[in-house]
């Protein structure tokens, strides 16, 4: 393990109400400071693997049967979830669960009471979220449940990040939204990463947009790393370019072609 | 007209009484999802506990102190010891383990202080006080004020504080309350410790009017129709459900009892209850849930 790496996942197995299996021996080591990706279809294990990071899994009656997770030096496995945000390790959950009943600013607040933050502190958190969120300044005193799709992700992120996170992870950030909107929030991860040195693992069904930000990425599938490289690269494969952007290399991808990528990977 | 004004506002004085039980289940129900049919027994045991430490000679103030003291242990003990092991299980699990932990308090009430009745008496004389040529029950007026108290320390302490608003979150959300690292089972502990808080007021005050017995703990069952009516998730809800069941029972027994028969006040909330059900199921102030398209 290098000293620098914030994030270290080592062969780990999730499974659900003790039958389902979730994930199926993922390791993945995140350097501090990077953005990295997980990519991958529908129920390929994305979100699961971010949930058993964030300790999240245990609430939905998942388990980490083996492997090992270690954060910044900490055992996950051994931390419940409200120990590590205050360690500095946020999820943002897919489909924003934002607090619908809660207005804007109350959702900010919740985000950080976790550091226990002075009256001044408070309001120094939520003027430093406002000026990477000018939109939801403007809807301070909305309730959540009201905003835009856009705006209620924002808010998400706002929540995770006003606990002053070291390692963000996020869940389908795209979700739903209109390409400008989505190019607006990877914009901003793009920005926390440069300006206040947070890492990012994100989970992403859009892989396209995740490979432009992310410094490095993983393909899932069925609960299995089927490939890793840095993101560049990987935007230029064949057999990624044909199952995962939806480009073939005369044309568009057909399904066979993507089968054969499968049957190719497996052989390994 | 003064005795229709007379019958309604003596019904919706009681009413008042109806919401202090249904305010109990609702604090717990909004912040976990559980229906704590143990609010009754708790309200039992308050009055019971209270009741015998002041005829083993305590003061008002250190009788209360005491008793409030056994209320947040009680509260506290349920929640860790029962429901917390029983997270995540399905509703129908919890409320009947609720069901369970209601018996064995008043099995345990009656260990410690016996079974006979004992009367309660808080210095405030149930008598009638004359307010413009309407007679008011003293008693019931006294309650009202202290659930008025009782709403607006809630309120504060829900819109002002930070518990408050770590306990909105988690009733709005439990698991992005804990994404967002909120110590979800400590607020489930506080909000047990408050609706042990207000079974004890709710006990008293019963307890004042009924005599403490054990029938007190079948207040929870006229406290299902106040909350099927001003909904499950809204402490404004139980307020205005317990005035509506107070007042409508009243009413009816009065008016359309000498024609339907006696007893009426008895079953007549249930009735109300039904056809809310069949009408506006989340009841008046139930969570409508705000959701986009």
């Amino acid at each position: 393990m290098t000293t620098s790496s914030i994030l270290r996942v080592d062969n780990i197995h999730v499974i659900y109400d003790q039958v389902i299996l979730g994930a199926r021996g993922i390791s993945l080591e995140l350097p501090e400071g990077r953005i990295h990706a997980l990519l991958g279809a529908n129920g390929a294990g994305k979100t699961t693997t971010l949930k058993a990071i964030s300790g999240l899994i245990r609430a939905e009656r998942g388990e980490v049967t083996c492997g090992s997770i270690h954060f910044a030096g900490h055992d996950v496995l051994k931390s419940d979830p409200a120990a590590l945000v205050s360690q500095g390790l946020v999820q943002v959950l897919e489909g924003r669960h934002c607090f619908a009943e809660l207005d804007v600013d109350e959702n900010l607040r919740v985000g950080a009471f976790v550091r226990t933050p002075s009256r001044a502190d408070l309001r120094r958190g939520l003027e430093r979220i406002y000026t990477y969120f000018p939109r939801l300044a403007e809807r301070r005193r909305s309730r959540a449940g009201y905003l835009s799709g856009g705006e209620q992700q924002m808010l998400a992120i706002g929540r995770a990040l006003i606990a002053s996170p070291r390692l963000v992870l996020l869940d389908e950030p795209s979700m739903g939204l209109a390409p400008q909107i989505v190019i607006e929030i990877f914009e901003i991860v793009r920005r926390l990463n440069h300006e206040e040195g947070v890492s990012f693992l994100l989970a992403e069904q859009n892989a396209a947009i995740a490979l432009r930000y992310s410094d490095h990425a993983h393909i899932l599938e069925n609960g299995r790393i089927a490939g890793s490289g840095p993101s560049a690269e990987l935007a230029e494969r064949d057999d990624v370019r044909a199952s995962y952007l939806g480009i073939g290399a005369e044309g568009r991808r057909s399904f066979r072609e993507a089968r054969h990528y499968h049957s190719r990977r497996r052989e390994h | 007209m003064d005795f229709f004004l007379e019958v309604l506002i003596g019904g919706l004085l009681a009413g008042i009484m109806y919401s202090m039980v249904a305010i109990g289940f609702v604090l717990i129900y909004k912040a976990s999802g559980v229906f704590n049919f143990a609010q009754g027994s708790m309200v039992l045991f308050a009055a019971l506990t209270f009741v015998s430490l002041v005829e083993r000679g305590f003061a008002f103030w250190s009788a209360f102190a005491t008793t409030l003291g056994a209320m947040l242990a009680l509260a506290w003990a349920i929640e860790r010891g029962v429901l917390r092991p029983l997270v995540n299980r399905p509703p129908i699990t919890l409320f009947m383990a609720t069901l369970g932990v209601s018996f064995i308090i008043e099995g345990l009430a009656q260990l410690l202080w016996g079974a006979q009745v004992h009367g309660l008496e808080l210095g405030i004389k149930d008598e009638p006080i004359d307010l413009g040529g309407i007679l008011l029950s003293r008693f019931d007026l006294f309650a009202a004020g202290i659930a008025a108290l009782l709403v607006l320390a809630l309120s504060l302490l829900f819109s002002r504080t930070r518990i408050g608003l770590s306990l909105r979150s988690v009733a709005s959300d439990p698991l992005a309350a804990l994404a967002t690292g909120i110590r979800v089972q400590r607020i489930w502990a506080v909000v047990w410790a408050v609706a042990g808080f207000v079974g004890l007021i709710a006990g008293l005050l019963w307890g004042a009017r009924l005599g403490v017995q054990f029938s007190l703990s079948l207040v929870v069952l006229k406290a299902l129709p106040v909350l099927i009516i001003g909904g499950f998730s809204s402490i404004g809800g139980a307020i205005v459900g317990g005035l509506i069941v107070g007042a409508g029972e009243k009413l009816a027994e009065v008016y359309a009892g000498p024609v339907i028969g006696d007893g009426l006040e008895n079953w007549f909330p249930y009735v109300l209850a039904l056809l809310f059900l069949l009408v506006r199921p989340a009841g008046l102030f139930g969570q409508r849930t705000i959701e986009r398209v």
